[in-house]
């Protein structure tokens, strides 16, 4: 981009005067035919625009010399030989590049993320073309226009029209020849800058396309449509000692003076170091540069940069050397390829630190590798920033190091600039004419434009089949005096945590008589209650101490939680629990992670005493930070024990009220699971059981705590339930229980039972908003639960007869243990209850446990779930009334 | 003025020919319908007819109806902007 374009286009944002109505006529022709043409290309097949993109790019070759000839003549800019090759480069590479790319349809599949991937056309592109390379940007756009199926208007610069339109001619009349649609390709004749301004904000472009500077780009993206805003550059050349010289040199010769040095992305200035400088410079003498003295460089760069605006002459612009030379009063030799002039920094006092689109170049001595990067990092930022740069050296740490501190789409390594960021021909870059520079440019990429930044890419996502689990313990041993299995696992130290009553009872004889003889067992004895973190540090502080090879767990779900925190904290002492309990929505994304990898330094043995939380099978555990306040909860499946013991003989003696509370508990864990939106048939075949053995064994374990059988299927009950919670987790009648446990000091099974009615209620209706969840296909929480209703063989027609009678059911199993049926019952007051609501309502809704619920509560939900508990009784049955529409 | 509709059959290969014909029976008619059936595919100077047909409807205040338009054909319109002077019949 040069400075005559700058000026003219500088103020393209904010034209004068708009277009006359005579103008707007024909400028509303041109957006019609290509409407028209656009629209008809959309019913092209891929064969369709191939074949047209062949025959362009044939013409584009046989015409490339003719072409170069008129822009030479028209513009009087650069090399007619090298605009040859431009032309040739943007037909013959640009085509070697795209020809068997898709862009029509299925432009690729991704069978491994079920993501296709479809091309629509952007329609109707404005595009802006520059005077520099005005012929072959013309040519590179047409082909990758019509290979993408879009129709184009171009507006060449004023001072390049003829030779863009007479391009934009031999394009569009090969290109219909060959079938595309009329129109595909029309260029503004005479354009100014209303017309383009007009044209910008024309409602039927779909994107415009600007190559040019500054003010191009700017009114460009100021247009609000979407623009591709190719700017101007100002490119470093570090010439590292490491480099090799021959090739540098030449090479930068080569792009300098190429096409006289009118591409933007050509070498600007040479960073030298100190070691080469020499030995450099004499390099570029010998192949025929001429290096200016003092005064001549001052002479030079009053001439060819104007000393007002800081930026190059347009009158140098892809001038010869010699003539260059001649204008500014110097002597060189007649073979001149290159005018080289020492800077000793960057910036306005250093006229030629800047952009400067002829055979002259700066250069700059490095006294180190230090200097020469922060010298590079000047002239990247005086109007380079996000173009190009150039490196020349063997060093690839400090190639990563110049890659790392320059600001540049395009970083070129031991080759030519100018050809190199043109891409395929010294590297693999993307071919283009169009070179997008970042954000540091102003634009939207720092991509070599080409057929993806003319296409919409559409993305078929198919619904993806995400894996699921079923992990439990590796071994889980029921049914009375399964604890003789402990023999089986050797141990040399054992510690065993336990509360005092427990010990009391006699079970940790029990459990030390079936241990392997020559272990050492050590007791652990700690409070019945959720493990505090004083609690774990002591257990912790144990376990290393006897270098403990097993942790046996004997107690109720806070026993086994406690047992499991130590073991993490045993095997990863760097564990932070604070850190650990952090929320998360899918296990398998969470931000936070389990410590991998672990040393196993102890086995964990769960033998529960309750038949409920069926914490001996859970990745889950439980701990109260008492200091903050608060309750942290632990989820990961390495918390999981490693052996289960479900005896039946530890639960023998367990008081009615735990009985009916912890089998409560069990059961709730059944439903929610088998409701939960992470169901499988895996958790589903566990929790239909599960509810089965409760509505069979509960009330008979409550009423004859003696009755072995009873005992043994609650306890199995209790576990088989916890596999399914611990796979498929549970739901909102949780997160109640949590919130109103927690506030009243109400056990976790009583309120458990006191919300449970009305949830499945809650659940088995239309849904106010339905939980998203690629697991499950349509909401089927009702037909769930008329499943558990045949199970149990309670009857009913319809599903929600069965659901009404699943409700009825559970309500007669509450009554049957005794449970209080409301929350007024308990005997808290109304008032109080209703000043509780909202931080009841908060903590619930941050409990995790709804996370998987089939319907996602809404906090007024919530209100209204817990004003049914409160008021108990027959609420429940009322809503499960509501017709089941799903 | 006849009230009943006339239905054009509209040939693949004679777009312009076929719309051309077509609009000497606006004069004549308050609605009118354009088989399209046979149409999968319609180049610049058919749509540039279709454009040019829809026009002269409006002026003529005749309803059109085209009927059993492709659903690439459909797009084109949409694209072009045509669809809204028509209505469509399956």
């Amino acid at each position: 981009m040069i400075a005559t374009e700058r000026k003219e286009r500088a103020q393209l944002p904010l034209p004068a005067e708009g277009p006359s109505a005579e103008r707007i006529a024909y400028l509303e022709s041109l957006v019609s035919q290509a409407r028209i043409a656009a629209a008809v290309f959309t019913q092209f097949t891929q064969e369709d625009v191939d074949r047209i993109v062949k025959a362009m790019v044939l013409a584009g070759l046989e015409q490339a010399q003719h072409l170069a000839r008129l822009a030479v003549e028209e513009t009087r800019l650069g090399v007619m030989e090298d605009k040859v090759i431009k032309n040739m480069v943007a037909c013959e590479f640009v085509y070697n590049h795209i020809k068997d790319k898709r862009t029509v349809g299925v432009i690729r599949d991704i069978p491994e993320r079920n993501v296709l991937e479809m091309a629509e056309p952007i329609g109707v592109l404005f595009s802006l073309t520059p005077i520099t390379n005005p012929t072959s940007t013309v040519l590179f756009k047409c082909i990758v226009a019509i290979k993408t199926r879009n129709a184009v208007i171009f507006s060449p610069h004023p001072k390049a029209w003829r030779c863009c339109a007479e391009a934009v001619r031999i394009m569009r009349e090969t290109a219909v020849k060959h079938g595309a649609p009329e129109g595909v390709f029309t260029c503004v004749e005479s354009p100014t800058l209303p017309d383009n301004a007009y044209l910008m904000h024309h409602k039927d472009v779909g994107l415009i396309d600007a190559t040019g500077g500054p003010g191009v780009v700017t009114a460009a993206y100021s247009s609000g449509k979407p623009a591709l805003g190719v700017g101007p550059g100002n490119t470093p050349v570090y010439l590292e000692k490491t480099g090799d010289l021959n090739t540098a040199i030449v090479d930068i010769i080569i792009s300098k003076t190429f096409d006289n040095g009118t591409i933007c992305a050509s070498e600007q200035t040479v960073v030298i170091d100190d070691e080469t400088y020499d030995a450099a410079l004499q390099k570029f003498a010998e192949l025929g540069a001429h290096l200016c003295n003092e005064k001549e460089t001052k002479l030079l760069e009053r001439t060819v940069i104007d000393p007002q605006t800081g930026f190059m002459q347009p009158m140098a612009v892809g001038q010869k050397a010699t003539d260059i030379a001649r204008f500014v009063g110097l002597s060189v030799k007649p073979n001149t390829k290159l005018l080289i002039a020492e800077i000793h920094g960057v910036g306005r006092e250093h006229p030629l630190s800047v952009e400067k689109l002829f055979p002259v170049l700066a250069v700059y001595r490095a006294k180190s590798v230090s200097e020469a990067l922060k010298t590079c990092i000047d002239v990247n930022h005086a109007g380079g920033l996000g173009h190009t740069a150039v490196i020349f050296s063997r060093n690839e740490q400090v190639i990563r190091e110049f890659g790392n501190l320059i600001n540049a789409g395009r970083i070129i390594v031991n080759s030519p600039g100018a050809i190199g960021a043109l891409g395929a021909v010294y590297n693999d870059l993307v071919p283009t004419f169009s070179f997008g520079c970042g954000t540091g440019g102003g634009n939207s990429t720092t991509d070599n434009v080409n057929i993806q930044h003319y296409l919409n890419i559409k993305r078929v996502a198919r619904r993806t089949q995400n894996h699921m689990w079923f992990r439990v313990p590796n071994q889980i041993f029921f049914n009375m005096n399964a604890v003789e299995n402990l023999s089986q696992f050797p141990s040399e130290t054992t510690i065993i945590v336990t509360n005092p009553a427990l010990e009391q009872f006699g079970h940790v004889d029990i459990v030390r008589r079936h241990m392997c003889p020559k272990t050492h067992v050590h007791v652990c004895i700690i409070p019945d209650a959720e493990p505090e973190v004083k609690v774990i540090e002591q257990g912790v502080e144990a376990l290393n101490f006897y270098q403990a090879d097993q942790i046996i767990a004997l107690g109720g779900g806070s026993m086994i939680d406690a047992a499991k925190i130590m073991k993490l904290k045993y095997e990863s002492p760097e564990a932070d629990l604070e850190e650990l309990a952090a929320p998360f929505l899918d296990l398998r994304k969470r931000v936070i992670e389990y410590p991998k990898g672990r040393a196993q330094r102890a086995r964990l043995v769960a033998i529960p005493t309750t038949s409920g939380t069926g914490s001996e099978v859970t990745p889950f555990a439980v701990l109260t930070d008492k200091d903050r306040g608060r309750k942290v909860t632990l989820a990961d499946y390495s918390l999981t024990p490693d052996v289960a013991i479900v005896d039946p003989q530890f639960v023998m003696s367990m008081p009615k009220g735990l009985t009916a509370d912890t089998g409560i508990d069990c059961l709730t864990h059944a439903l929610e699971a088998g409701v939960s939106n992470y169901a499988s048939a895996y958790t589903d075949a566990n929790a239909m059981q599960a509810i089965r053995l409760v509505f069979k064994y509960l009330p008979t374990a409550f009423a004859h705590p003696h009755d072995e059988e009873a005992r043994c299927m609650m306890h199995n009950a209790a576990c088989i339930a916890a596999m399914a919670f611990s796979n498929a987790s549970v739901g909102v009648n949780h997160a109640l229980a949590h919130a109103f446990g927690a506030r009243f000091h109400v056990s976790h099974g009583k309120a458990n039972a006191l919300m449970l009615p009305h949830v499945m209620a809650y659940n088995a209706a239309v849904p106010t908003k339905f939980m998203p969840s690629p697991y499950t296909k349509g909401y089927i929480a009702h037909k769930k639960y008329a499943t558990v209703a045949d199970l149990l063989g309670l009857g009913g027609q319809t599903l929600q007869e069965k659901v009404e009678k699943l409700i009825a059911a559970t309500e007669q199993l509450l009554d049957q243990l005794g449970f209080p049926r409301s929350i007024a019952e308990l005997g808290i007051p109304r008032d109080e209850f209703e000043r509780a609501i909202p931080e009841m309502v908060k903590a619930a809704f941050d409990d995790p446990s709804w996370r998987s619920n089939p319907r996602m509560p809404l906090m007024q939900e919530l209100v209204e779930l817990f004003w049914k508990a409160y008021e108990g009784r027959g609420t429940a049955r009322l809503a499960a009334v509501q017709p089941q529409a799903v | 003025m006849e009230t009943n509709t006339l239905c054009l059959k509209i040939d693949a290969n004679n777009v312009i020919a076929d719309l051309k014909q077509a609009e000497e029976s606006l004069d004549a008619r308050q609605e009118l319908a354009l088989d399209f059936s046979g149409v999968t595919r319609i180049d610049s100077p058919g749509l540039q007819a279709v454009q040019r047909f829809g026009h002269r409807a409006e002026d003529k205040k005749t309803k059109v109806a085209l009927r059993g338009v492709s659903v690439n054909v459909y797009k084109t319109l949409k694209l072009a902007r045509l669809t809204s002077r028509f209505s469509f019949e399956n």
